[in-house]
């Protein structure tokens, strides 16, 4: 496995994925007193190239490690980032990979990606519980941290009308917000 | 109030309601070396039927509930409860969140409040020594 540098990575997902390729940012500050140079990088791809970047960021590195998949409400659409982190353990070029979708509201769903990255299925039902969107083809469906009996089509992470404003617990002497 | 023997040594029964482990790593410091509360014989058991004291963390949370009450009611009497950390008191933090049922005292009767966040170890042993006090008396009306 040979250690690229940001600017390589960046042309290697323009080559792979071509049209669906929307933008990518490089960001980079030194740090502390050496003044090392900490980079990261933002890549922003359509939705039906989206297994494509994931595999290809497998052949940079064998086994990337996905930390967490982030979801965020913008209004009219949901923007999720999938959170990898490669090359690490070799000094100071680590670099942290960012993969950013846009999903619209009317139509939100997303193919699912336990079968190349396996330990995905923890965070991917997080994010079908909290924000509502589908993930397809995800193996088990269930419920992970909120109740069994908290209402269907009740989002917490949501900003719209489909937020829990009728679960908020109201406290003694107040009224209902 | 005077400490003469302690005739009868307390074992604690600790829960957790969905708390964020800050009030439990507490309760756990004050058992280590430092703050010894183990020279009085005070010891954690695994189950709440050989327990004198049930320590509760944590707002509850709506899966927890059911289960709380059934630990509650598994404690043999005398037994006295004490609520460790400002969650289990009014909410803490978390005060108007969509998954909390109330704080601890809508589910079962509360004798002692700890108010902190953690609190420090030597409230909690504070608390710990009054409830002895509530417990020797609750027996004197038992016997």
């Amino acid at each position: 496995m040979e250690i690229l540098s940001p600017e390589e990575i960046v042309e290697s997902f323009k080559t792979a994925l071509g049209a669906s390729f929307v933008n990518a940012k490089i960001y980079q500050r030194e740090v502390a007193v050496k003044k090392n140079l900490f980079q990261s990088i933002w890549i922003y791809v359509k939705r039906d190239a989206f297994r494509q970047a994931v595999e290809h960021i497998c052949k940079l590195q064998e086994y990337p490690h996905l930390a967490v998949i982030s979801s965020s409400d913008l209004g009219d659409s949901v923007e999720l980032i999938y959170h990898f982190t490669i090359y690490y353990g070799h000094h100071l070029k680590e670099l942290s990979l960012g993969l950013c979708l846009n999903l619209p509201k009317n139509d939100l769903k997303i193919p699912t990606i336990t079968d190349i990255i396996p330990g995905a299925l923890f965070t991917e039902r997080e994010t079908q519980e909290m924000m509502g969107v589908e993930v397809v083809g995800i193996p088990d469906n269930r419920r992970l941290f909120l109740p069994e009996d908290f209402p269907e089509g009740v989002y917490p992470w949501r900003k719209d009308e489909k937020g829990p404003y009728d679960m908020l617990r109201v406290l003694p002497g107040r009224e209902k917000k | 109030m005077s400490l003469k023997a302690l005739k009868r040594a307390l074992w604690i029964y600790h829960i957790n309601t969905g708390s964020c482990n800050g009030c439990d790593i507490e309760i756990l410091a004050a058992l280590t070396p430092r703050y010894d509360v183990e020279r009085f014989g005070m010891m954690l058991v695994g189950s709440p039927r050989h327990a004198d004291v049930l320590v509760v963390t944590g707002p509850v949370a709506r899966q927890m509930v059911s289960r709380l009450k059934r630990v509650y009611e598994q404690t043999p009497d005398p037994k006295v409860v004490i609520v460790v950390g400002s969650c289990g008191s009014e909410g803490g933090v978390f005060y108007e969140s969509y998954n909390l049922v109330g704080p601890v005292d809508q589910h079962i009767p509360v004798d002692i409040y700890v108010p902190g966040c953690p609190p420090r170890p030597e409230a909690i042993i504070e608390a710990v020594t009054k409830a002895w006090v509530k417990l020797e008396k609750a027996e004197q009306k038992v016997t």
